[in-house]
């Protein structure tokens, strides 16, 4: 339960307790601590890439290419996960592309979260006009394939972390602006809102005083799955050649390094996808964990369906 | 199935307790109900929301699910119990078939996407085995019956394209379709318009007399039973405190509560001085108070109300009250808002 | 009916014309199509010669109408790379990408719908947690990585399957696989939320009251309701896999449909063949939204067609 009961006089601080109480229910969800885990050491590993690494994950060694993992016979634990077709070590290659999985994911999520939010907010709370043209757009572009479009400008422009940054949000931000104006219109029914318009309180007040607060939880959610989208969409471009371009790091392109290896050296494509898989899976998760502690009718259906596999029917 | 004896009644509710396991705790929901129902026969289940008197009917059609649990009592159907290994199993031969229910919001309790036609006469086909054909002839005839003009278009019509009040009517067409011995109508005017209110009621009362149903009304209402129940029994906090005669009970309440319903329900047909409200809310069902329910907010409670729970007793020929101070009411003369 | 037809396909014509100015101003304005289309070590008189060849020396709004108009003429002009022209190509390579999205999209359904039912049933429950754990694991896998892995499982480790190319239909095996994965496990969480939803409404209590068979209340009740947001996300994920994943599984098989053909557009620098992929694809995913409106029409009765 997030409330808990701060007794005065008690030398911890309230938020601590709080927090602590957060971490307990999450850790009564396996899932979502997984979740929460995955999320949080993605950020540290990025961050402290350079102290994890076991090699500088651009050094090639012509003595140990296509060295296998330490497990299998001819591997070393020199380099665990092995080392690709010019000797550079899996592992290090693995912590050091989290970073641009990381940028990736929190720029893009960045930039079509404010956009779409602000596109939301202004359809949804003005109506009318600035509603119709922006809905007519979101139908028009939800008509349009994406990655084409991609695919599109990355011809004519030569493909960079930066670029993908900016361009990964022209689809992104839609879902942003259908969940924000989606909440605004029925916040706008909700009588403390009516009532606010009746005092007279101004249209930007409104709005941030009653109705951010309840888009918060939502658009948290939304942005950890949008989050594991743009790493996903990073790692796709970036495996058919149009995202990162070596030297750089990521994911993505090892995996495609690796592809010309399949048939004497598995392990090339598998670890850095098990990487991109384990993060989407953890934001995922942790996603799913926010919006059930977020909504207390599914919280009850979650403790209902605990009785039902613990209990019998009675009577 | 054997029919039982004539002297057993129809159902028979015997201190029934149903519980709902939640986050917060156990809901004590409905905390030892009992009332009996004679073939034929009219009573009101009357209360205010969260008394336990729906809950008490979906105990009664075998439909509460988790995270609610029967978790005391007994329901008899025709002498039989419905809980219990055995019970279940007659209670899902008899649910639908003998027992239907209609509930309170008829445009949301039809499935949206089937010909109402069909919905009635998947009931015709499954309980009494009617093909196809016949039964929709029958649905035909049915909607007849309960007052849809040009069944016989209308039977293919879906749910959106009729009125609240229309959609109710199927809902007692599909509920008569198994030609059941009771129907359970569960705040059945709740959702309509006060004027079609009044045509569901005439409807369901007429049916009552032409079939020889029984009926359970559950309502809020009062007004709603007055010309409808032969007999009445009132809930409150997950208890009967008050059965008998319909009329007995409005002209000569016994139990303080009762008398505090009947102060504010407006009537036409007798001159009440002055509309009261109950003062207070009902207890939480989590902490259930140790003595009376409604001891915090009655006029008459004394310190015995707030230790000992009083039984519901029979203190007159056919009229049980579970209040210390039954009839005391009575020395204290005409309804005066209570407390405020 | 013929209204809406003729709306829609209205519609349509100005996504098309929107994709077609969004491709003209991205080649056009941002690129410089004739320092992408032609190598590096071109000299400036080729390069003149290419432009006015191509038309890309006149004055830009007399190209861009030059542009729209042959594109709605389907005129797109000769690939540079095959040197014929570029709708023939795109129309060769189109079947084999729809058998592949419709081979992958009837797994994904057949596969997702009664493991979606069954978990909604008893949500919490032991069988209801191990899919959606599984469902949520199947859809964080990216799909290139997931048909790499099948390509090392199923053609190197245990040789059953051919693993690039296209020619038997044993080479389709792997491609719709990885196509249907990721597309089931999303259509599984769909299909179970909108069950569950379905199943605590009002009208579905009223079934379980008239006691009719279990498998009619969830077949003929809950999930009649339930089969239009599935419905919707199946179409969704039909656009998905045609204009997304086609590019990235294709490419991964080698398997000669339209995404692989985008890919090696790209790197053949052949713009043109590109930019009649990207009209083509943008009438593909027209044509299946009119397709599914009039299908919503047919599920649910109260759905006006405007």
């Amino acid at each position: 339960m997030a409330q808990t009961v701060i007794a005065p006089g008690i030398a911890t601080p309230g938020i601590t307790r709080r927090f602590a109480a957060v971490v307990g229910e999450l850790w009564k969800d396996k899932a979502g601590f997984f979740g929460l885990l995955v999320m949080s050491s993605l950020i540290l590993v990025a961050i402290s890439a350079p102290l994890l690494a076991p090699h500088d994950p651009a050094a090639q060694s012509l003595s140990a290419r296509l060295d296998p993992p330490f497990w299998l016979e001819g591997g070393s634990l020199e380099h665990p996960l092995g080392t690709d077709n010019l000797g550079r070590d899996v592992l290090s290659r693995i912590i050091f592309g989290s970073r641009v999985s990381l940028i990736v994911g929190l720029g893009v999520v960045a930039i079509a979260g404010t956009v779409g939010t602000v596109l939301g907010l202004l359809a949804g709370y003005n109506g009318g006009r600035v509603d119709s043209v922006i809905m007519r757009w979101l139908d028009t572009q939800l008509a349009f394939p994406g990655l084409l479009l991609y695919l599109v400008i990355l011809s004519v422009v030569r493909p960079s972390l930066l670029v993908l940054i900016v361009i990964l949000p022209i689809n992104a931000w839609m879902v942003y602006a259908l969940l924000v104006r989606g909440v605004v219109l029925s916040a706008k029914e909700t009588p403390y809102v009516e009532a606010a318009e009746i005092v007279g309180a101004r249209p930007k007040r409104i709005i941030f005083r009653h109705i951010l607060p309840n888009l918060a939880a939502p658009l948290l959610t939304l942005a950890v799955l949008e989050f594991a989208s743009a790493i996903l969409a990073e790692a796709a471009l970036s495996f058919l050649g149009l995202g990162i371009q070596p030297p750089e790091m990521s994911w993505g392109l090892d995996v495609a390094i690796g592809r010309e290896y399949v048939f004497n050296a598995w392990w090339l494509v598998t670890f850095p996808g098990i990487a991109i898989a384990v993060t989407v899976l953890g934001a995922n998760l942790f996603a799913s964990w926010l919006r059930i502690v977020a909504d207390p009718h599914e919280r009850e259906k979650r403790f209902a369906a605990g009785l039902g596999t613990t209990g019998g029917r009675g009577a | 199935m054997p029919d039982s004896p004539l002297d057993v009644p129809l159902l028979a509710v015997d201190d029934l307790a149903v519980s709902f396991f939640t986050r917060r705790g156990v809901v004590q929901a409905v905390r030892g109900a009992s009332f009996t129902l004679d073939r034929g026969q009219t009573i009101g289940l009357v209360g205010e929301s969260g008394s336990g008197k729906s809950v008490t009917s979906r105990a009664v059609m075998g439909l509460i699910e988790l995270p609610g649990r029967i978790v005391g009592g007994d329901i008899r159907w025709k002498g039989k119990s419905l809980l219990g290994k055995d019970g279940q199993a007659y209670s899902d031969r008899i649910r639908g078939k003998e027992i239907s229910i209609i509930f309170q919001d008829p445009m949301t309790s039809l499935n949206p996407l089937m010909k109402v036609g069909d919905q009635i006469g998947e009931v015709l086909g499954h309980h009494l085995g009617m093909d196809r054909s016949s039964a929709d002839k029958r649905a035909v005839e049915l909607l007849d019956l309960v007052g849809i003009s040009f069944p016989r278009q209308r039977v293919r019509q879906f749910p959106y394209e009729f009125s609240g009040g229309m959609n109710q009517r199927v809902a007692i067409a599909m509920a008569l379709a198994s030609e059941p011995e009771l129907l359970i109508a569960d705040e059945p005017t709740t959702a309509l318009d006060v004027t079609i209110q009044a045509q569901i009621l005439e409807l369901i009362q007429q049916l009552q007399t032409d079939l020889g149903l029984a009926v359970l009304l559950i309502t809020h209402d009062l007004g709603v039973v007055a010309g409808l129940c032969q007999r009445l029994a009132v809930m409150y906090a997950g208890r009967i405190v008050e059965t008998g005669k319909a009329e007995e009970i409005y002209s000569d309440p016994g139990h303080p509560y009762a008398w505090g319903l009947i102060g504010s329900t407006p009537r036409l047909d007798v001159v009440v001085p002055k509309l009261v409200s109950i003062a207070g809310a009902p207890p939480d069902l989590i902490r259930p108070p140790i003595g009376c329910a409604y001891a915090p907010r009655c006029p008459l409670a004394v310190e015995m109300c707030v230790q000992v729970s009083p039984e519901l007793i029979e203190h007159l020929p056919n009229r049980k009250v579970a209040c210390h101070r039954a009839f005391d009411i009575r020395t204290v003369g005409a309804p005066v808002a209570a407390g405020s | 009916m013929g209204r809406f037809l003729l709306k829609r396909i209205l519609q349509g014509a100005i996504v098309v014309i929107g994709v077609t100015v969004v491709v003209f101003v991205v080649t056009r304005l941002i690129g410089d199509p004739v320092r992408v289309m032609l190598p590096l070590e071109a000299t400036a008189e080729q390069r003149a010669a290419f432009a006015a060849q191509l038309g890309f020396d006149r004055p830009l709004y007399v190209q861009f109408f030059d542009f729209i108009g042959s594109a709605l003429r389907f005129d797109f002009g000769n690939s540079l790379w095959q040197d014929r022209p570029a709708l023939e190509i795109v129309l060769e390579a189109l079947p084999r990408t729809l058998l592949l999205v419709g081979a992958s999209m009837v797994l994904a359904v057949i596969i997702a719908i009664p493991l979606g039912i069954l978990t909604s049933l008893k949500p919490g429950g032991f069988l209801d947690r191990l899919l959606v754990t599984l469902s949520l694991t199947g859809l964080s896998m990216p799909n290139f990585w997931l048909g790499l892995l099948l390509i090392v499982i199923f053609g190197v480790q245990l040789q059953i399957f051919p693993i690039f190319g296209s020619g038997t239909l044993m080479h389709a095996v792997l491609p719709a696989v990885t196509f249907a994965l990721p597309s089931a496990a999303r259509l599984v969480m769909l299909t179970r939320s909108a069950m569950i939803d379905e199943l605590n409404k009002s009208y579905v209590a009223l079934v379980k009251a008239k006691n009719v068979p279990f498998r009619r209340l969830v077949g003929a009740h809950a999930f009649r309701n339930a089969a239009v947001p599935v419905m919707t996300m199946t179409g969704w994920e039909i656009i998905r896999a045609l204009a997304g994943y086609s590019v990235v599984v294709e490419t991964v098989f080698a398997w000669p449909g339209l995404g692989f053909l985008a890919i090696q557009s790209i790197t053949r620098q052949d713009l043109i063949l590109l930019q009649a992929i990207v009209f083509v694809v943008a009438l593909m995913i027209i044509t299946i939204n009119i397709l599914m409106d009039l299908a919503y029409k047919y599920i649910d009765p109260r759905i006006k067609l405007t």
